[in-house]
């Protein structure tokens, strides 16, 4: 496929978050206020696009055998040298991000783009691929921080807002309010592709996106 | 057969030599940046608490309570400062306690915590309950005392205190 | 064989119809209603209306949204505003009040398939929600004539001033600090009775869920006599534990479920950092609900051993 669909997938039509499910932790946890959001995004990007990078250039010479935990290894190397970076050069987002910067390592977006993307083509468009889906997960947290922020504190990236500042629903900055918002969003993006996006129609090894490589149940 | 083996190995051990040798480089260049940094926050909190102190010397002494974990004198005889770490609700309350000489709270400052937000954030409410209270701790609510996080706070301010009296009596 | 259907409770075929049974719940629900616009004022029928409406209208307007049959004339939404007005204070927002009852159908009841679906009584998890989205609005309370404080009892209980409790006889009439529906013990215990005698409800589950508060306080020695009469407790017991979908459809079943909720709402009042703990006590029963059904199930008539 080329260049520009690989940026585009990422975006909208395999979005990690919204459509393929992925990563949902980090965006549960992080998006109570649009400044982390991005803050987040930023820092998930910068690992997928480096491990992406990294499974590309070694994909020929990573054995299949070991390969899970080398990309452990490059991706956890990835984000040490992100909080090393983040709490020398940026501490306020340091400390907003908090645990859920370390956490970004079992992030399964990016050992997911490892194993189906980055293992299988070239550096160049790995790393397309990367800052695709990396932008797809930030709009997604965006997207959730914005309403999240907006309906529970009253106030956007810190600005307050004209009426909501002072009457504000503080449940959606909590996590049931969080799940709820989240269910919502997926159900708009559920109806606006009519149903194609999230294909439910497969499940069991049929369905699963690891099936060519897996040695299990013959699928291989 | 052999070979099978040490292909994986070989390139595995390879792969994690190469990302600790990464990481060992840029801690090498962020460790001072960051160090400098949290010490220039420390110094900022001190001040903050107690604006005309000058320095600020760290003091070690026997018998602080262990929830204590540093403590500072300022110079010019303008009180001590305690950093005290109390078990919250949700986790660690680290609160900073400046205590003058005449033995009354000049400021408390809570420094990290990670209470319950929404229905109560009694923890940033506290920082001015306490202010100019002396060992007895009269005047605060009962009410307010009624709570986890309260209570935390509250016990915090006495190993302060205790802390306090134990370098009063070493001059 | 192929006539058999499968569907939802209840299963009896009765002149009883689902309208006829609420009903009698709204008439059962008259008596709290005046006294709720006595002690508090005409905005207790604001709010009432207001909650009523929304839930009307959002039960009408998902149902067409989503092209399902608009069930509106079946009167469980109408309920469902009744039973939530009654569980919030008289001086809360309009705009809250819509906010809870829009949460109360859409999410609580028609998400999950409308009335006979629901796992958890709509008016309880929606106050539930409401107190976690506006706590300062939710427990900021009315002072009544005569009464020393604006503080619920539960709430002085809970503080330990306890020389600045009601009159047990201003406790049993109503005329105390709380929410609208729930301060007048005798308003509700009318309507309670009537319900018995329409064969709406059955005695259990109120019965054992109040034996249970009284018994339980008694033996931690709280104030039984006002931990029966404060708080949302008659009307959680009466009202809202005998919620058909939610609640135990076995004698045995209501029984447990009862003395589970007044357990439940002990432990919250005596041990927990919230005064009032009916609505939590009866949400967190309203989950274990298969389980007692599972559990208390009778066998069939001439039905295989199992």
């Amino acid at each position: 496929m080329n260049r520009l669909s690989t940026l585009t997938n990422g975006l909208v039509k395999e979005n990690p978050v919204l459509v393929s499910l992925l990563g949902i932790c980090p965006v549960l946890a992080v998006s109570t206020q649009a400044a982390n959001a991005i803050g987040m995004g930023l820092a998930t990007t910068f690992v997928l696009l480096g491990a992406n990078i990294a499974v590309a250039l070694l994909r020929n010479v990573i054995p299949d055998k070991v390969r899970i935990p080398c990309y452990i290894v490059l991706v956890a190397g990835f984000v040490t040298l992100a909080q090393m970076v983040t709490e020398a050069y940026a501490y306020p987002l340091y400390l907003s991000l908090g645990i859920f910067l370390p956490l970004i390592t079992t992030n399964c977006i990016i050992l997911f783009r490892a194993e189906i993307f980055a293992k299988k083509n070239t550096v160049a468009d790995s790393a397309i691929d990367a800052l695709g889906m990396g932008a797809g997960f930030t709009l997604a947290m965006l997207a959730m921080a914005s309403i999240r922020e907006i309906l529970g504190s009253g106030t956007w990236f810190g600005i307050p807002l004209p009426v909501l500042a002072d009457d504000n629903i503080s449940i959606f900055t909590m996590a049931p309010g969080g799940f709820v918002i989240f269910g919502i969003l997926i159900a708009i993006v559920n109806k606006v592709s009519k149903g194609k996006a999230i294909k439910k129609k497969e499940f069991g090894c049929a369905g699963c996106p690891s099936a060519a490589n897996c040695q299990k149940g013959g699928a291989a | 057969m052999k070979k099978e083996a040490l292909a994986p190995i070989f390139v595995l051990s390879l792969i994690c030599l190469f990302v600790t040798g990464v990481l060992s480089i840029s801690d090498m260049v962020t460790r001072p940046v960051i160090d400098e940094a949290s010490a220039i926050r420390a110094e900022e909190a001190r001040k903050e608490i107690m604006p005309n102190a000058g320095e600020f010397m760290p003091i070690y002494a026997e018998g602080f309570p262990n929830t204590i974990t540093e403590a500072f004198e300022a110079a010019n005889n303008a009180g001590y400062i305690f950093i005290v770490t109390a078990k919250g609700y949700g986790g660690n309350i680290v609160i900073m306690c400046g205590i003058g000489p005449d033995g009354r709270i000049i400021k408390t400052m809570t420094l990290a915590e990670m209470e319950t937000r929404g229905l109560s954030t009694p923890v940033f409410e506290m920082e001015g309950e306490y202010t100019g209270k002396d060992k007895s701790l009269e005047g605060i609510d009962a009410v307010t005392g009624a709570t986890i996080t309260s209570n935390a706070y509250m016990g915090a301010v006495r190993d302060a205190f205790a802390a306090f009296e134990i370098v009063r009596g070493m001059q | 064989m192929n006539n058999m259907i499968v569907s939802y409770a209840p299963h009896i075929k009765d002149k009883i119809t689902t309208n006829r049974i609420m009903l009698d719940v709204i008439i059962a629900l008259i008596p709290a209603f005046i006294a709720s616009v006595w002690i508090f004022g005409p905005r207790a029928a604001v709010v009432t209306g207001v909650c009523v409406i929304t839930c009307v209208f959002c039960e009408w307007a998902f149902q067409k949204a989503m092209k399902r049959t608009v069930t509106v004339k079946d009167l469980s939404a109408c309920i469902t505003g009744i039973l939530l007005a009654f569980n919030l204070p008289v001086g809360i927002p309009l705009w809250q009040a819509v906010f809870g009852s829009a949460v109360a159908i859409v999410f609580v009841k028609q998400l999950f398939g409308g009335i006979g679906k629901n796992f958890a009584n709509p008016a309880i998890t929606a106050r539930i929600v409401m107190f976690i989205a506006f706590p300062i609005t939710m427990t900021t309370w009315v002072q009544i004539p005569d009464s020393v404080t604006a503080a619920t009892p539960l709430a002085l209980m809970k503080r330990g001033e306890l020389e600045a409790l009601p009159e047990m006889l201003n406790m049993f009439i109503g005329t105390r600090g709380g929410c609208l529906g729930e301060t007048s013990a005798l308003a509700l215990l009318t309507g309670g009775v009537y319900l018995l005698i329409r064969r709406v409800i059955t005695w259990h589950t109120p019965v054992a869920f109040i034996a249970t508060v009284f018994l339980l306080t008694a033996i931690a020695g709280a104030q039984p006599m006002y931990h029966l009469f404060a708080g949302g407790l008659f009307i959680g017991a009466i009202f809202m534990a005998t919620d058909y979908p939610t609640t135990p459809q076995t004698s045995k079943g209501r029984i447990i479920f009862g003395i589970g909720c007044g357990v439940f709402t002990v432990l919250i009042r005596l041990f927990g950092s919230y005064p009032e703990g009916v609505s939590f006590a009866i949400l967190l029963m309203n989950m274990v609900v298969p389980h007692i059904n599972r559990l208390t199930m009778t066998k069939a008539l001439g039905g295989a051993k199992s």
